[in-house]
């Protein structure tokens, strides 16, 4: 028999479709639904539906994969995504097949549809310089496979994008019989742009770390300029994509679109108050007290910061002022000296279009306190300001990116850190600031907790 | 205030304070990749003459205008081999006032910055141009580049920013602007006098300049009584390539007569200025 598992975040309106689709195939005897802390209903109607729930102990794709396959009674597995609603109806049995006429270990579900952008401009190529054995594969990225539980329990599973690749290549090196199965045609949503970067991070690093570690003595110069020219190629097609946007406005998150600032309320919960205000005294260089700040929050999981950021207010007109502002054609960004995985959640909860902040490290679901620095704070020698890490060169990059003049920019800011971020951008904005220079330096100034008088400026 | 210069206009008298102007103008569009526009305006006065005197004396102007036009499509075909980026030499003919048509120009097409040739020795052309560079500065918020001679210098190495009585935004932008592309050191320069103030706004001033770039900054006291001169005296000790002025009454030249005639530091310098209006621009949202 088979054990069916979906991860699941947020899917309420497809869950219990999905369930009941998989029951239909009668060598099911088993749906575990891993539901990833949803804030919706999605476990109560996969345990209507028949499932069996697990609720993930941390957040991310692969620990949730590893979960279901723990609690699994089955030695053949078949893992689907939670969002595609219909499935072709022989889904199951030709991602089975093969396992059960003992042709292949692991299968690889293919459907129609058009080639994806990560699939094409990242996956393929890296996959053809480090592991040409493998460029078979129409669809490397996908999530719908099927293996043996014994092949499956000997692998250690990549988190969010690098997952998928992350299995096919574990497979690849495990000598398992591999073989990709076409299910039929599938309406899939496509990723929104600004996944995408964060897709291609995730599954160059999965595929990159696995050759390193098949065979370190690989990974030579030429490759990586072969990766830099796959960069460049995925820059360029975003550029191109992006080009209808022609202005930007640009929010800091602490103390601006949030009364109050993150690191702040963390240090309050877990109790680094003194701590924090001791490095704030001690370290002048913003780098390294970044660095240094990212080590008290060691331990914490992705949870524990996700609710602290819940307890924040937003100031009560960001989300009404933003989505005025992108209906007269702005881009809404939000670049931070805070960590991505909160910005994002700010992000999505305002509708802003992207953000740019620092990234958190986490293994299994906790902060490891390391900070990983986007390359787009560093200075280049075309950096506007010069300075070696600021805001200005985020603002630079997003400009670049999604090309837009610096002069068609507007930024709001609120402390000395966005001084030079305000006085370089095509219009600078200071929000409730207690910094004379930042308001001497902004065009305009807004002293009460709205951003309502942007829309006349904008 | 815009952080590049994409567009630069260049009024044309058709004389040879022109050349002046059409080149530094040439010199900033290869280093920005710019374009440049010579604009000839007709002005409204002649063109009532020469209506007037069409009634009694069969004159038509239309051969003016024609004449005009040919003029421009020469100096356009002179100065084009010059231009070595991306940039364009456009040409335009406007009939009227010559600062309402400059401004509606400079606003239509969006100029980043005015380069106006100076006459040397010529009294009326002096006034006049002094009161069209202190309305373009002030209505139009481009900053306006007045060249006085040829030179032969097509940098700006060293960049002196005056501080008079507030912290001067605008002109520490394009100071930071032109000081990012030239790769000079930025000389701020106040007055000894009031030193408290004078001392805390140079001072904010060097703080701001600071924050946004990272660009040499020298800070210097002059004595003296008149901002203006100070500052001329100054630049012309160290050899400066440019000065960066506003139009308000602490860039006269001191001197009841320069007082009637209305001379700007432009006027008194042989090194280039840029006027930058103030920073009008500032809006305070109180608590409503």
């Amino acid at each position: 028999m088979i054990t069916v598992i979906i991860p699941a975040l947020n899917e309420e309106k497809t869950i219990a479709a999905v369930v009941k689709f998989c029951f239909q195939n009668p060598l099911v005897d088993e749906v575990i639904v891993v539901d990833d802390n949803s804030e919706d209903h999605t476990a109560a109607f996969a345990k209507e539906a028949g499932a069996t729930v697990i609720i993930s102990k941390t957040r991310g794709k692969g620990i949730s994969m590893k979960d279901g396959i723990q609690h699994s009674n089955n030695e053949l597995i078949v893992f689907l995504d939670a969002d595609i609603d219909p499935y072709p109806e022989e889904t199951i049995t030709h991602l089975v097949e093969p396992l059960l006429l003992n042709e292949a270990d692991f299968v690889k579900g293919a459907f129609a549809r058009n080639a994806g952008r990560v699939t094409e401009l990242v996956a393929k190529p890296l996959l053809n310089i480090f592991f040409p054995g493998i460029t078979r594969f129409s669809q490397p990225l996908s999530g719908m496979i099927a293996g043996r539980k014994n092949f499956f329990s000997r692998i250690d599973f990549f988190n969010d994008y690098g997952v998928d690749i992350g299995i096919l290549l574990d497979m690849y090196l495990m000598q398992a019989r591999i073989k990709e199965v076409n299910i039929g045609y599938i309406v899939n949503k496509s990723k929104p742009w600004e996944a995408l970067g964060k897709m291609s991070s995730e599954v160059s690093k999965a595929i990159i770390i696995k050759a390193q570690s098949y065979n370190p003595a690989e990974v030579t110069e030429a490759e990586i300029h072969s990766i830099e020219a796959i960069n460049r190629e995925m820059n360029k097609t975003l550029r191109e994509q992006l080009s209808g946007f022609h202005k930007m406005v640009i929010f800091d998150m602490d103390d601006t679109l949030w009364k109050g600032r993150f690191i702040d309320k963390c240090a309050k919960a877990f109790g680094f108050t003194a701590q924090l205000e001791d490095l704030r005294y001690a370290e002048k260089d913003s780098l390294i007290l970044t660095k240094r700040i990212a080590i008290l929050l060691k331990g914490r999981s992705i949870d524990e910061l996700l609710q602290i950021a819940g307890s924040i207010e937003l100031i009560e007109d960001a989300k009404n002022v933003i989505s005025e502002l992108k209906k007269k054609g702005y881009l809404v960004g939000i670049i931070s000296n805070s960590y991505s995985l909160i910005t994002n959640y700010v992000k999505q909860n305002t509708g802003a279009s992207f953000s740019l902040a620092n990234t958190l490290e986490f293994f299994e679901g906790k902060a490891t306190g390391e900070v990983n620095i986007p390359s787009c704070f560093f200075g280049s020698p075309d950096s506007i300001c010069g300075h070696a890490y600021c805001k200005t060169n985020a603002l630079q990059f997003a400009c670049e990116k999604y090309n837009v003049q610096t002069s068609n920019t507007i930024v709001v800011g609120d402390s000395a850190d966005d001084r030079c971020i305000v006085g370089n951008a095509g219009k600078g904005v200071s929000f409730c600031t207690k910094d004379i220079l930042l308001s001497t330096i902004a065009m305009k100034r807004i002293e009460e907790h709205s951003f309502q008088s942007l829309l006349s400026f904008a | 205030m815009s952080t590049d210069l994409h567009n630069i206009l260049v009024p044309v008298h058709f004389s040879s304070r022109d050349k002046w102007a059409i080149a530094k103008a040439i010199e900033l569009a290869n280093t920005f990749q710019c374009n440049i526009h010579l604009v000839h305006i007709v002005t409204s006065s002649s063109i009532l003459f020469k209506e007037l005197a069409s009634n009694f004396f069969l004159y038509d102007n239309t051969a003016d205008l024609t004449n005009a036009r040919r003029q421009l499509v020469d100096l356009r075909n002179q100065y084009r081999q010059h231009l070595c980026g991306k940039g364009k030499i456009e040409i335009s003919i406007l009939k009227g006032n010559p600062s309402t048509q400059l401004t509606d120009y400079i606003e239509q097409f969006e100029m980043d910055m005015v380069v106006m040739g100076l006459a040397r020795f010529n009294l009326f052309h002096r006034i006049l141009s002094s009161v069209t560079i202190s309305r373009l500065a002030r209505k139009t918020v481009v900053p306006v580049l007045t060249i006085r001679s040829t030179g032969l210098v097509s940098h700006f190495k060293k960049i002196v920013l005056p501080v008079g009585g507030e912290i001067p935004l605008r002109r520490i932008k394009m100071a930071t602007m032109l000081a990012r592309t030239y790769k000079s050191t930025v000389y701020l320069v106040g007055l000894r006098g009031n030193e408290n103030v004078a001392e805390q706004i140079l001072n904010n001033t060097l703080d701001v300049l600071q924050s946004i770039s990272t660009i040499p900054v020298q800070c210097f006291w002059l004595e003296g009584k008149n901002l203006a001169k100070s500052t001329l005296d100054f630049s012309k000790r160290i050899n400066a390539d440019l000065i960066l002025a506003n139009p308000l009454k602490e860039f006269h030249m001191p001197g009841w007569w320069s007082r009637i005639t209305r001379k700007l530091l432009s006027y008194g310098s042989s090194i280039p200025v840029i006027t930058v209006d103030k920073n009008t621009e500032n809006i305070t949202v109180s608590g409503e």
